[in-house]
């Protein structure tokens, strides 16, 4: 997965590609390229994460009130 | 001014009134009455019944007498528990009168059971009523790993709204949350709470629903006890986190839930993993990494340490000198079995040798046994065949010869 795959990642799959990377790296049986590639993707990964968790804003949808003027009593 | 005084009409023989005016009159003079102002009143309730405008209607009564009355849909919806035929009550509120009908009602502000333990009877009926159906006994389903969108069911304007959105924002902002607004509190809230539930589940990709609301007593919560929203919750599709009220109470809300939190803060925190956690396994994974990745560098510095070595064993040099030195075992092994054999070959000689000596004629002519031959021939004699007489004879001896003649033969047979 190159720097441009990771950028378009949600922040929830990047945190598990993340777990998954170093999963793969732990249990070993990869080539030194293989290795070297996963070891520089989860880097990525990692960052993309902490990137993602400091640029989030809270959204908040509003669905309509059936009846508006029942708002009137609203705790 | 007393009103009918300035209206009346004159038929001829006295004052007549109109029916609005009389009515008007003891209106006033009712309206006017502290006494009827602002008064509690106890009775049963019969013939309740909440019109499609929202206003409820129903006769208070005792033993010996009846009074009638109205409550308006604004008072109604703010009452968290209405009655039913036969409730024992307590009525705040005002006696006027009614001009169109003609009749005096006590308009109520406030209904409340008598005694402390209707509301809870009620909620223990209903609690063991729906527990007997399974309602309460479903397994809990799981909260969402990653929660995306996440339906909230509360007051827009309440407490509770501004706690969830501020622990989602600390925690988890990268959800979205999905507000359906209802009143939580009075005779309107339970209707509103299961529509907005409703409205939360017709939303897409809503992956948990919070329903919550601030403390309160019983009574303020009792929304939440409702039978309709009891079932709503149940049916949800998506996992149900209860925020309602109070530590210690359950809501029948709270028995439906997949999970109760005891405040909206706490069920916004169970919907959402920890930022901050979250945080701290990234910084753990990295470290992961850069370990795993030393580790498998680590070993394939080993295992070309190790080629290396088992390179420089298999040099061709090495091969050679091995060669070598199976050549030079070898060469011994050979010598050494010459050697035997030469050996072997020398006693053998050496037995011709002896052989030979013992066959030797000097040897036998050192016995004194002599060879004969014919001078003229150098035949050697075996046989007195091979002489006649007068043949000239050589006759060697060990230390030379003799020359002789034959004289005379003589044959002897040999056996």
């Amino acid at each position: 997965m190159n720097v441009e795959d990771i950028r378009s990642l949600s922040f929830e799959d990047s945190y598990d590609r993340l777990e998954e990377v170093i999963r793969r790296l732990e249990d070993g049986e990869l080539s030194l390229e293989e290795s070297v590639a996963l070891y520089e993707e989860g880097v990525q990964l990692a960052r993309h994460c902490g990137d993602k968790l400091d640029d989030a804003e809270l959204r908040v949808t509003g669905l309509l009130q059936e009846a508006a003027e029942e708002q009137e009593s609203a705790l | 001014m007393c009103p009918w005084q300035a209206k009346v009409c004159y038929n001829g023989r006295m004052w007549v009134r109109s029916v609005s005016q009389v009515t008007r009159y003891i209106k006033a003079l009712i309206d006017g009455d502290p006494e009827l102002s602002g008064f509690w009143v106890r009775g049963e309730v019969s013939n309740f019944q909440r019109a499609t405008s929202g206003h409820c209607y129903f006769t208070l009564k005792d033993s010996e007498s009846e009074l009638r009355a109205v409550m308006w849909r604004s008072v109604a919806i703010q009452q968290n528990w209405l009655p039913s035929q036969g409730n024992l009550v307590d009525a705040y509120g005002s006696v006027s009168v009614y001009e169109r009908g003609g009749a005096y009602q006590f308009y109520a502000e406030s209904l409340a059971p008598v005694g402390e333990g209707q509301l809870w009877e009620e909620y223990q009926r209903l609690r063991e009523r729906l527990a007997a159906e399974g309602l309460f006994s479903k397994p809990a389903r799981p909260m969402p790993r990653w929660p995306r969108r996440i339906g909230v069911v509360t007051s827009p304007t309440g407490a509770a709204w501004h706690d969830i959105q501020r622990v989602v924002q600390a925690r988890y902002p990268l959800a979205e949350l999905v507000l359906a607004p209802t009143l939580v509190q009075g005779s309107e809230a339970p209707r509103q709470i299961v529509r907005a539930i409703q409205r939360i589940s017709l939303e897409p990709d809503i992956d948990v629903l919070i329903v919550a609301r601030g403390g309160g007593s019983l009574e303020d919560l009792w929304a939440f006890n409702d039978e309709g929203v009891a079932r709503a919750l149940a049916a949800s599709r998506v996992p149900v986190v209860s925020g309602v009220g109070h530590e210690t109470d359950y809501t029948i809300a709270d028995l439906v839930a997949d999970l109760r939190a005891p405040t909206p803060s706490g069920a916004a925190a169970m919907v959402t993993p920890d930022g901050a956690v979250l945080r701290e396994q990234i910084r753990l994974g990295l470290e992961s990494l850069h370990m795993a990745a030393r580790r498998r560098l680590d070993e394939f510095r080993r295992g070309l340490a190790h080629a290396e070595q088992m390179l420089r064993l298999h040099h061709p040099r090495r091969a050679v000198a091995e060669q070598m030195q199976r050549v030079d075992q070898n060469m011994d092994r050979m010598g050494r079995a010459l050697g035997h054999r030469l050996a072997l070959r020398r006693a053998q000689v050496a037995n011709g040798r002896a052989r030979l000596e013992a066959l030797s004629p000097s040897l036998v002519l050192g016995r004194g046994y002599a060879v004969v031959e014919q001078r003229a021939t150098g035949q050697r004699l075996s046989s007195v065949a091979q002489a006649r007489p007068a043949d000239a004879l050589l006759i060697h001896l060990r230390d030379g010869q003799i020359d002789a003649e034959v004289t005379d033969i003589r044959s002897i047979t040999v056996a």
